[in-house]
């Protein structure tokens, strides 16, 4: 007894073991026929510590959204484990779901389509508390009133209508939503994508705070490189449905061990000329393959500028540790890194 | 309309009186919006003309008894032109008093919309949210259904079941019953699947709201307005198919009903006895185009696609 209690602290907040996500595709008139699935998530494993934030990048269309939503069962699992302290989330019943969505909560993308147009903000920002009974009538308008503080808002906002507020305040009624019910976890999707350069920082900032003050832990899903290096201490980059490198977000900025976190990162520009001049820039060419029929072997051999003949089109590499602690998907990681592979043209 | 208030506790009375305030507010923006256009107001003003003239007709002319929707008959005055002592507009060939018929035709007329529409916007309000909001087995069954109501046209169809039961008014409201309650299914299943894919939805679920709840407080009112549009425009072709089918004969002889009285005098238009059908025949066209000016108006400022101009 002792023994798991003094283990508890280091067990991750969240285990996300082989967590894989298909939808069908389904085709027929009156009989459905099962023709093909969307693999938009497969195989994908992570963990989260307490207090941490795990950011999950990649392109549009590789399946990091549909992670996020199914941590919270908005997507049921196809196969995989995804262990929320210690509780598998895919086993639970409504009930026992119900409760644990008192701390796992999420921030959409889009402050437009998340806040429902017909509800004033008090009653967004305070439903939660009624559906699971900790408050409601006066308490709740005091609650609420508290919650928009924290956010930033003032307490009159809370008679107002979503559509009398700006997106980068829209966002920040969304983020009082979810932190309602006082989460351990909040996933967040894309939160900062849709809102103007000038309020990403304020909000990323915000966000920052209320870690802090509230001992929260993020899942931080992002295409943006630069946003996600600011707030992640950890991040994992996915291409088409799986993970292809996980590091620490100094480590996988200073030495990328990938070649598609490379040539994410030499997308980003880099605010100097004189770098931004010499330096080489790896280019992808061609588009994502389709999740439906994802290429043999390493998926990302189609645009691979260090693809090998053989072993890139037929073994499917692990995700596997390196010295530095990175975990890596490629079968030379060590030989791009020591300059032993120069990049090509991908087609051979 | 359904909110989600009154549920689950109880929400500050402070909020409930300034979402009640809202509402009537944005409602009179709305009505004030669309009588901006003078086609919409010259429909609204008719509506209440006829509406009025409906809820009043006892007070415009004495009922008549025992039955007030059978027109009064006078033996004495057969196919009296207009401005007969004591019958303004004259009688019909069996001595009706059409004045009475215009009058009380505008009380059954409402009636029978009124019933129709509410009818058919429960029936069609349930069926289409089962359909968009369960999805799946549930949408494809009840959409086939559906489609084999679309398939028959709705004057034969109607005209085929009010036939079957009989000639009675109640049984015109019945069949118009029967044929109208799959447009409002569609239009209703359209909407709840676009509403759906919304991410407050989604955020509903997160908090752990349950399913009947996202349906009554972000779901439904926010697929309801269409329906509302439909229903306008409804309360108009609802009178027009009615009366087509009291002008067959199928409601009872001498009912105070526009569709009866047109059917009563046609016979004696070509000898000159124009007033029986014209004044009727005006009164539906009328209440027809008095609903749909409004319904076309409503839907110019209520449509989604026009919506945030």
């Amino acid at each position: 007894m002792t023994q798991a209690a003094a283990a508890q602290p280091s067990k991750p907040l969240l285990e996300v073991e082989d967590l894989k996500v298909y939808f069908p595709i389904r085709s027929g008139v009156l009989i459905d026929r099962h023709i093909g699935d969307v693999k938009a998530v497969d195989g994908v494993s992570f963990e989260i510590e307490r207090g941490e934030t795990l950011g999950l990048v990649g392109e549009s269309g590789c399946g990091k959204t549909t992670v996020g939503r199914t941590i919270l069962r908005l997507y049921e699992p196809t196969e995989g484990r995804i262990v929320f302290d210690g509780v598998d989330v895919g086993s639970l019943n409504p009930a026992g779901l119900r409760k644990l969505r008192r701390r796992m909560q999420m921030v959409f993308q889009d402050p437009y389509s998340s806040l429902n147009p017909r509800q004033n903000v008090g009653n967004i920002v305070g439903e939660p508390l009624q559906i699971h009974g900790i408050a409601s009538g006066r308490d709740m308008e005091k609650k609420v009133a508290e919650l928009l503080d924290i956010v930033g808002l003032p307490a009159g906002a809370a008679n107002r209508y979503p559509h009398e507020f700006s997106g980068g305040q829209r966002q920040r009624i969304g983020l009082a939503r979810s932190l309602s019910l006082n989460p351990d976890l909040i996933v967040a999707d894309e939160p900062v994508s849709a809102l103007d350069v000038s309020i990403q920082a304020q909000m990323i900032n915000l966000l920052e705070d209320l870690q802090k003050e509230f001992d929260l832990t993020y899942l931080f899903i992002a295409h943006d490189l630069a946003v996600v290096r600011h707030i992640s201490d950890r991040i994992a980059v996915m291409y088409l449905g799986k993970i292809v490198e996980v590091a620490s977000a100094d480590e996988l900025y200073t030495s990328p061990a990938h070649p598609y976190t490379m040539a994410l990162l030499s997308a980003v520009p880099i605010p100097d000329p004189e770098i931004e001049l010499q330096r080489e820039r790896i280019i992808l060419k061609g588009d994502l393959p389709s999740p439906v029929d994802p290429p043999f072997g390493c998926r990302f051999h189609t645009r691979c500028p260090f693809r090998q003949p053989e072993r890139c089109d037929t073994e499917d590499p692990a995700l596997r540790p390196l010295p530095e602690g990175n975990l890596v998907a490629c079968h030379y990681s060590e030989e791009i890194r020591s300059g032993a592979l120069t990049p090509h043209d991908p087609t051979p | 309309m359904a909110s989600g208030s009154g549920l689950i506790g109880a929400r500050p009375a402070a909020w409930r009186f300034r979402a009640l305030a809202t509402r009537v507010r944005r409602t009179t923006d709305i009505l004030r919006e669309s009588f901006r256009n003078p086609t919409t107001l010259a429909g609204g003003l008719i509506v209440l003309v006829l509406v009025l003239m409906a809820l009043f007709a006892p007070a415009i002319i004495e009922a008549n008894s025992p039955n007030a929707y059978q027109m009064p008959r006078n033996f004495a005055a057969i196919d009296a032109p207009p401005g007969t002592d004591g019958h303004l507009l004259g009688t019909t060939p069996t001595g009706g008093d059409v004045l009475y018929g215009v009058v009380w035709g505008a009380r059954n007329s409402l009636r029978l919309s009124l019933i129709v529409v509410s009818i058919t916007v429960v029936i069609g309000v349930a069926v289409g949210s089962l359909a968009g909001f369960l999805g799946g087995r549930w949408d494809s069954l009840l959409m086939r259904v559906v489609d084999v109501f679309l398939s028959i046209p709705e004057l034969i169809f109607a005209l085929a079941i009010a036939a079957t039961l009989g000639p009675a008014f109640g049984n015109i409201i019945l069949a118009l019953a029967i044929v109208f309650w799959v447009k409002y299914a569609r239009i209703v299943r359209g909407q709840i699947i676009h509403v759906k894919q919304n991410d407050y939805v989604d955020a509903a679920r997160v908090i752990g709201d349950s399913r009947w709840r996202i349906y009554l407080k972000d779901v439904l009112p926010n697929s309801i307005t269409p329906v509302m549009v439909q229903a306008t425009l409804d309360m108009g072709h609802v009178v027009l198919i009615g009366a087509t089918l009291s002008f067959i004969g199928l409601a009872e002889a001498g009912l105070a009903e526009w569709g009866n009285l047109v059917s009563e005098g046609q016979s004696g238009i070509v000898a000159g006895r124009w007033w029986v059908a014209t004044f009727a025949g005006a009164m539906v066209f009328l209440w027809a185009l008095a609903f749909n000016l409004l319904g076309d108006g409503l839907r110019d400022v209520l449509d989604p696609r026009t919506e945030g101009r």
